[in-house]
Order: structure tokens, then sequence, then C-alpha cells
């Protein structure tokens, strides 16, 4: 029943991807007025698909595990996009506005033309390529779950994770390059009727009269775990890592390659800015994850293996009949397989264009995509092997990723705020930022100098400290022909 | 190719950014306040209602700042 229902999910999506991807190569006109009529979408329509786009496999399952093991550090969630947005409002459009003016296809070009370096775009593109893979890794990581889920606990976790890596590199191959955007739809949709269904039975389920209840009854069970420290105080996941953490979300957000192209491609300056109003409100629908995670604390939900990521399915599979685990696990995997098809597609670009090109510049288009398509395999290699060495929640893998791509901030932000930033200027910083990251000794170093901070942002701090620091110390470049 | 930093759109940093700072403030300039308090409307936990409130606020902030933008574009191109 439960697999049934899952491979029905997964398999219709995909046949519903490739047949829309070819009626749209076909007739790509009646495409853009079906585009343009979905526009015409009411308000409270487009709000709610809006909403279902961020339901994200970080947000269902990482943060309902985080609510479920730790408490109020979930809280975290409500100021991911909200402060995202107030720092998007500024940056975006100015990223957008270069891009357009130079004719930029990724963010490798942005600082290849910003700092006229080619070298520098290929150290991004790589830079870029580290933090995209560990992203692959929240969704294998998720998938493996749902697979393990199905097939039973004999299947042993690396298998899980091997067997999901090959669903996800044939999604991309079967889906993915026809249309990520049928198949996106589709899971905002799913997981958008999940989330409803489950926050709207959650309090009976529990034994609550309200869902005010649920938090109530928390409140009184478990009063640590309604403020920060939270469930966990020998953690340090305090007031102090809160602030660190979702500072270095908002810095980090437009930095990831794929969403920085997504500012390029953006109709005008005045959309973005327009977006950034109305994104915040979407986020508060993080209350109904929350209000699950407080939910399967007060039904004493153990999941398998202490494993926060798998909270959500235990607590359903428990609690539930088994037609809503298997509508909640096929979702689960469209959760991870769509947006993982278009990180990997992503990766695979980013490795043609800005690390192939540049070192091999006689290369012809078509040996370009065949080495992008390979590139894709060994990139989703890369993400099981961290799959398999990792044992953290899929917020705290979030968070890492989110510390990897933290090191191309200070290049993006002083490209608008100090002209006179050099390449290599960025490249040290860079460096120092990665040091302070994964070089045990001075991480530790960090972790004792600045008690629960998240690391990320103490590795940005050192990394834009050189960058800025080198630049204003060497001696001004002359600039020629420059206008008035 | 193009100049890098030959570009007529507006960089940096303007007295009007300064309301971007505001949500900053709000979620977390107040969290350690709003973690301290014991009053829970409606039940729900202080600390979590803050940080939704501040989503709110977050959007009016926006929001203004957009009008302002338009009526700055509006007025002055």
């Amino acid at each position: 029943m439960i697999l049934s229902l899952i491979l029905l999910i997964v398999c219709g999506t995909v046949a519903g991807s490739m047949l829309y991807g070819r009626r749209k190569q076909k007739r790509a006109q009646t495409m853009e007025e079906w585009a343009l009529g979905g526009r015409k979408l009411g308000t409270l329509v487009f709000w709610f698909l809006n909403a279902g786009e961020i339901y994200t496999t970080f947000a269902v399952l990482g943060i309902s595990g985080f609510a479920w093991a730790y408490g109020a550090p979930a809280y975290l969630a409500f100021c991911s996009v909200s402060l995202s947005a107030a720092l998007g409002y500024w940056l975006t459009p100015m990223i957008h506005a270069y891009g357009r003016r130079h004719g930029l296809v990724t963010q490798a070009d942005f600082f290849a033309h910003r700092y006229q370096a080619r070298w520098l775009g290929v150290c991004v593109a790589a830079a870029g390529l580290i933090a995209l893979v560990v992203y692959v890794q929240i969704q294998v990581t998720a998938l493996t779950l749902v697979v393990r889920l199905a097939a039973g606990p004999w299947v042993s976790q690396g298998a899980a994770a091997g067997f999901s890596v090959v669903l996800m590199l044939l999604f991309v191959f079967l889906a993915g390059l026809r249309s990520a955007a049928f198949a996106a739809g589709v899971k905002d949709v799913l997981m958008l009727i999940v989330v409803i269904v489950l926050a709207w039975t959650v309090a009976s389920v529990v034994g609550e009269a309200s869902v005010l209840d649920v938090f109530r009854t928390v409140g009184e069970r478990f009063p640590e775990a309604i403020r920060f420290p939270g469930l966990k105080p020998e953690l340090g996941l305090d007031v102090t890592w809160l602030v660190t953490s979702a500072i270095n979300v908002a810095l980090g957000t437009y930095i990831f390659p794929h969403m920085f192209q997504l500012c390029y491609s953006a109709d005008s300056g005045t959309t973005i800015r327009r977006n950034a109003v109305f994104q915040p409100i979407y986020s508060l629908s993080y209350f109904f994850i929350i209000l699950l995670g407080f939910a399967a604390l007060l039904a004493g939900t153990k999941a398998p293996g202490g494993d926060p990521n798998a909270l959500l399915l235990a607590f359903v599979e428990q609690r539930y009949p088994a037609w809503m685990l298997g509508v909640l696990a096929g979702t689960a995997s469209l959760l991870a397989l769509v947006p993982g098809s278009v990180l990997l597609l992503t990766c695979g670009s980013i490795f043609g264009r800005n690390i192939v090109r540049p070192l091999v510049p006689t290369i012809d288009d078509r040996t370009e995509l065949l080495v992008s398509r390979l590139a894709m395999v060994v990139f989703a290699a890369i993400a099981l092997y961290l799959t398999l060495g990792a044992s953290g929640s899929l917020v705290e893998i979030g968070l890492s990723a989110y510390a990897a791509i933290g090191m191309l901030a200070p290049g993006v932000y002083c490209a608008f705020l100090l002209r006179r930033t050099s390449a290599a200027a960025v490249l040290c910083g860079l460096l120092t930022g990665y040091a302070v990251l994964w070089v045990p000794a001075l991480s530790s170093l960090a972790a004792a100098w600045f008690p629960h901070w998240e690391i990320g942002l103490v590795a940005l701090i050192a990394n834009a400290v050189v960058t800025v620091g080198l630049s204003l110390a060497s001696p001004r470049k002359v600039l020629v022909a420059q206008p008035a | 190719m193009t100049d890098p930093t030959d570009t007529p759109d507006k960089t940096g940093l303007s007295r009007a950014d300064l309301l971007l700072l505001l949500p900053f403030v709000w979620q977390l300039g107040f969290a350690p306040w709003a973690n301290g308090v014991e009053w829970a409307p409606l039940g729900l936990p202080f600390g979590m209602v803050w940080q939704m409130a501040g989503i709110l606020f977050a959007t009016a902030v926006l929001g203004l700042r957009f009008m302002l933008d338009t009526r700055n574009r509006e007025g002055g191109a």
C-alpha cells in the first residue's frame, strides 16, 4: 500500500513531466499563453502555490524533527525567509542590473567580470559547487529515509542511500531535463494538501482539543522546549546561536549559485523588489511544521535510531492510517527529487561553463554537454559519500551548506560596496574562510573565542576582514578611461 | 568587454536602506527579550509569536520601502 502510493506519485510525476516537456517543445506559443493566463490567477490561489514552494526538504522533515528533538531552536525557520528578503531587497536588484548590463549567465561569470580575472571565476565555480553538493546531500538524506521506510529496516543505510542517488539521477535524466517546473508544481500542491490535512487533524490525533492546546500542553509538560536553549541546553542552541545562524542564512541565501542566477532572469528590478515584499508572508506557514514536531513530542513518538530527520515519517506511521503515510512518503520523495535534480543540473552547467571551458578553451559544444552530464553523476556520487559519513540533522546539514556558500558572500557584497576590492583579496578571503571552517585547529579556536556562534558566520567575518583589509592596504589601481 | 565598474545603476547604500535593518532589530535584536517573556498569548509560546509577528513586521517594512521607491521613481524620472 505504502510502496504503491509512493510509486504512483513519483512515476506519475515523471510521466507528467515528460508529457508536459514534449508539449512545451512542440507548442511553445500556446504554453506562453497558458503561462500568461497563469498570472491572472486569483491572489488566494497564487498565495497557496507560493506557500507550497516554501515547503522544502529542509523545512518539512528538517524543522519538524528539530522542533521535536530540540524545541525552540526550530523558530530559526521564522527568521530565515523574512531576513533574507530584507537583505535581498537591497542586494538582488543590483545583481540583476549588473548581470543584465554585462550579459552574464552564471555566478562565476559575475566574479570573473567584476574582478577582471578568469581564474577567479574558476575558483568561484569550484566553491559554488562545494556548497551545492552539500545542498544535494540534504535531498539524498531525505530520500534515503523514504527508501528505508518503503523497503523495510533490513535494507542497510548505505544501500538505501546508494539507491536514492540512482533514483535522483534517473529523475534528472527522465524528468529534470525536460520539465522541472511541472514536477515542482505537483510537489507544491501535494505538499500543501498533506500539511493542511496533517495540521487539521493533529490535535485530535494526540488527544488535544485544539491546535492551541497542543502548544499549551507542550508548554506545561516540556517548559524548556518552548524557549531557548531548548530541550538540549548542552548543545548550545541558545539565542546567540539563533542570531548568528539567522544572519548567516540571510547573508548566504542569494549567494547560492542557483539563487544568484535566478536574479539575472527576473524581468525587472521592480519585479524582484515586489517579490521580496511578499515572500516573508509565506514563511508563516512554518507554524504548521513546528506544530507537527511539537505534537510528536506530546505523543511520545520515538524516531528510529533517534534520528530527528525520520521523526515526521515515524509520527505519521504510528498515528495515521497507512494511506496517509504513503501520500506523505511519496510527496517527500518529490520534495527531495525536484530540488535535487535542479541542483544537479546547476552543478553540471557550472562545471561545463566555468571550469571546463576556461581550462580547455578548444572544447566543442557537444563534448561540453557530455562532460557536464558526466559531471552530474560525479557530483551525485560525492553527495552520496557525504551522506554516508554524516549523522547530523537536516537543519545542521543545511547550515553547513550556508556556511560553505557564505565564503563567496564577501566577494559579492564588496563588488557593490567597495570599488577597489581586488581579485587577489577575494581569493585570500575565501581561503581564510575555508581554513576557519575546515582546519580543525582553527575551527576549535573559533568555537572557543565565539562560544555558541554559528561557525559559518565566524568564518564569513574572518573572510570579510581579510578581503576588505587587503583591498584597502593594496595601492589604489589606476583606472583608465573612468567615466565621470 | 564591458568595463566592470562602468555602471549607471545604483550601487552602495542609501539612507532608505536603514529601513531594511528594522526586521533584523525585531527578529534578532529583541530575541533575547522575547525569550524571557512568560506570557503565552492564546497558549502559544511568546518567543514563537514574536518571530511570527516579526514576519508581519518585515512585510510591512518592505511594503513601505517598496512604496517609497515607487514614489521616488515616479517623482524623479
